[in-house]
């Protein structure tokens, strides 16, 4: 598969959370080559499956989100829409932003700020409290009613680009980079031979507490579920005891009261095994992931969280590198093929 | 019965969230004509059943309310609380409240405090009594008090005031558009349910037991018509039903917010958009349940939401209710 273009595809989708019928069909497209059947469900969860042939066979779950942090129209002033954010969007990020007001057909926007000219050298330093924020769509009062109703969501708009041989730049990496290192992990299961039915979900609403992973794991009831999503890459304000993970050197298994103990064991051993590099991390907590949720659906799922290093999480321009993607994919693949008794006995 | 003695009736009836036996009893009655099959279930949620072959639909107004639940005894009868739900310490000095038993008292705060300082833990509920021995005659630890502001009709006739219309206004909403709803296929379920004060508790059961293919949570939501509001919400207190796009615990499903709106404009009734950054509603549990609910839901915007004079429009209430007949009686 083209993997930057696929990114460019899904990350240029604008589908903030509880608007994913505005990426789920693209991502069910991109997925569709390397499944045996792949559907949009109702609440908007792209589902694909690959059979390993067995009945009743026991089913592993891997997840990435496609949605995205956004914003939502409130009101209109002066026409100029209020706004408020879907998920955790950073306000130090929202003035002079370009926009998709996603109205049909969609409308530009740009967050408006106050010329540095008029400002004290106090207000120069500050962040501005999202309430005082408009979007200028270039309308009147009247046009903005009319065009925008309240409740419209709202996008950054960036396009893909890359820097250098291996680094994408986009908004949306998180999460649909990882959907996409999902998607080549179908590609590399191609004729392999699994002790499992392998699901493969983008998720809906992650951002806003897993809404979408809950139901998806209770209608498909798997044996174990991974969640992949993005983590914090280095940068160079961070310190050493942040313990944070490195770009370009692989996926990151996490380590703590939200993973299962035998996947990560037996993650570790397939990384070991295939000399696939990857990194490790603790999560002292239950976890900010989709397995956090489907963790404790039902009478319980193992779960474990594998993720991709990203730097300048949820701002309109994250960046992760492609090796990271292609490792992640291919670790994942081989703990399907082989994920040793231990983990198929959970 | 209008709707205003529907809404002073349902309003008045005793039921914290936890303990909705009496205002259970109440609404049992006026669904009693409306030729529903009833069930309570194990939370206490009343369940009201029309059957058919069609798309199965559940409605759900939540019935608890706000409540003061009794914690320890002072010397001089003073009575120490919790909240159960959401309730601003502010908002409590000097409410008016009473118990299950009838017991009334009023809420005020300790001595050494200053009004900007108090919390909770400061204020207390004086039943007009002198000793702890007399208090405990009338009340126990873990009895719950309510706010005792009755219903009335503010004058010119177009708002309702006092406790409690969140959420019983969406219940008397929801009693009207039981009774109005047209002959239709479609499986209809309401539910009046129970503890959604406290994490929308009673609704994601009852999600789970009815399994619907689309769900509509009634309840109140912010109005923004104060002087110098900070717009934490898109309605304002008269402006029809508001339907709802995003709370704190949903954002409702594209299909569901459409069909509404749709709906909305054919049958001419009216309606704005809701967006809240707060607050949350039966629609958050159910669009969780089994494999996901498309859920979405109708508010009236209430003023001063969680006060023991709470104010919605009467007009509101009765959009709301034709909106939910349509809804119900909808071709999907």
């Amino acid at each position: 598969m083209d993997i930057i273009e696929s990114l460019r595809l899904l990350c240029e989708s604008t589908a903030p959370s509880g608007f994913e019928h505005r990426v789920a069909d693209l991502a069910a497209q991109v997925l569709e080559p390397y499944v045996d059947e792949v559907y949009v469900n109702h609440m908007n969860n792209v589902i694909g499956v690959i059979r390993c042939g067995k009945k009743d066979a026991k089913k592993l779950m891997l997840v990435a989100h496609i949605d995205e942090i956004g914003l939502m129209v409130t009101g209109h002033d002066e026409g100029q829409l209020r706004f408020t954010n879907v998920g955790g969007v950073d306000r130090r990020m929202l003035p002079s932003r370009e926009v998709t007001v996603l109205t049909e057909p969609p409308l530009f926007g740009v967050i408006g700020t106050v010329a540095p000219h008029v400002l004290t050298e106090a207000q120069r330093n500050e962040s501005i409290p999202m309430e005082d924020l408009r979007i200028d769509v270039g309308l009147t009062q009247e046009q903005a009613v009319e065009a925008v109703p309240v409740g419209t969501p709202v996008s950054f708009r960036t396009e893909l680009f890359t820097m250098g041989e291996d680094t994408v730049v986009s908004k949306s990496m998180d999460d649909r980079s990882c959907f996409v290192s999902l998607c080549i992990t179908a590609e590399l299961l191609k004729d392999r031979k699994l002790p499992w039915d392998v699901y493969i979900v983008g998720s809906a609403c992650e951002e806003l507490g897993y809404r979408g992973a809950i139901p998806a794991a209770y209608g498909i009831d798997p044996d174990v579920a991974i969640a992949v999503d993005v983590c914090h890459a280095w940068t160079p304000d961070v310190k050493p005891q942040n313990n944070v993970s490195e770009l370009a050197e692989g996926p990151v298994i996490t380590m703590g009261p939200g993973a299962c103990p035998a996947v990560t064991r037996s993650l570790k051993r397939v990384g070991k095994e295939h000399r696939i590099p990857f990194q490790m991390a603790v999560q002292p907590r239950a976890g900010g992931t989709d397995a956090a949720g489907i963790q404790i659906i039902r009478d319980g799922v193992a779960v474990e969280t594998v993720s991709l290093p990203l730097r300048y999480m949820h701002t309109p321009l994250e960046l992760g590198s492609i090796t990271d993607m292609k490792l992640l994919g291919a670790l994942l693949a081989e703990f399907a093929v082989d994920p040793g008794e231990e983990v198929l006995s959970c | 019965m209008n709707t205003f003695e529907m809404l002073k009736k349902v309003c008045e009836s005793y039921g914290p969230a936890g303990r909705e036996a009496e205002i259970r009893k109440t609404i049992e009655k006026l669904v009693k004509p409306l030729g529903y099959k009833t069930t309570t279930d194990a939370l206490g949620n009343l369940i009201c059943h029309k059957a058919g072959k069609g798309v199965k639909l559940m409605f759900a107004a939540h019935m608890d309310s706000l409540g003061l639940i009794a914690t320890y005894f002072e010397e001089g009868g003073q009575v120490r609380f919790g909240c159960i739900g959401g309730i601003n310490p502010f908002r409590l000095l000097a409410a008016s409240v009473r118990f299950a038993n009838g017991v009334c008292g009023t809420v005020e705060k300790d001595g050494d405090v200053d009004f900007k300082d108090v919390t909770i833990e400061k204020l207390y509920i004086d039943l007009g009594v002198q000793t702890k021995e007399e208090a405990m005659k009338l009340v126990s630890v873990g009895d719950v008090a309510v706010y005792d502001s009755p219903i009335r009709l503010c004058e010119g006739g177009k708002f309702a005031m006092g406790a409690y219309l969140d959420d019983r206004a969406g219940c008397v909403a929801q009693l009207l558009a039981m009774e109005q709803v047209k002959e239709t296929e479609n499986d209809l379920y309401f539910v009046f349910s129970t503890q959604e004060e406290l994490g929308l508790r009673g609704a994601k059961v009852a999600t789970f037991a009815i399994d619907p293919d689309y769900m509509v949570a009634c309840d109140v939501t912010h109005s923004d018509d104060s002087p110098k509001a900070p717009h934490v919400g898109s309605c304002k207190a008269g402006c029809g039903a508001a339907i709802k796009v995003m709370d704190r615990s949903v954002i409702c499903h594209p299909e569901v917010v459409d069909k509404l709106v749709s709906l909305a404009k054919e049958k001419n009734i009216r309606y704005a958009m809701d967006v809240i950054k707060a607050g949350g509603t039966d629609a958050g549990a159910a669009q969780l349940s089994l494999d996901g609910v498309p859920a979405g839901g109708v508010s009236m915007a209430c003023r001063y939401t969680h006060s023991p004079n709470e104010m919605v429009s009467i007009s509101d209430v009765e959009d709301c209710a034709k909106l939910m007949a349509a809804f119900a009686a909808a071709e999907f």
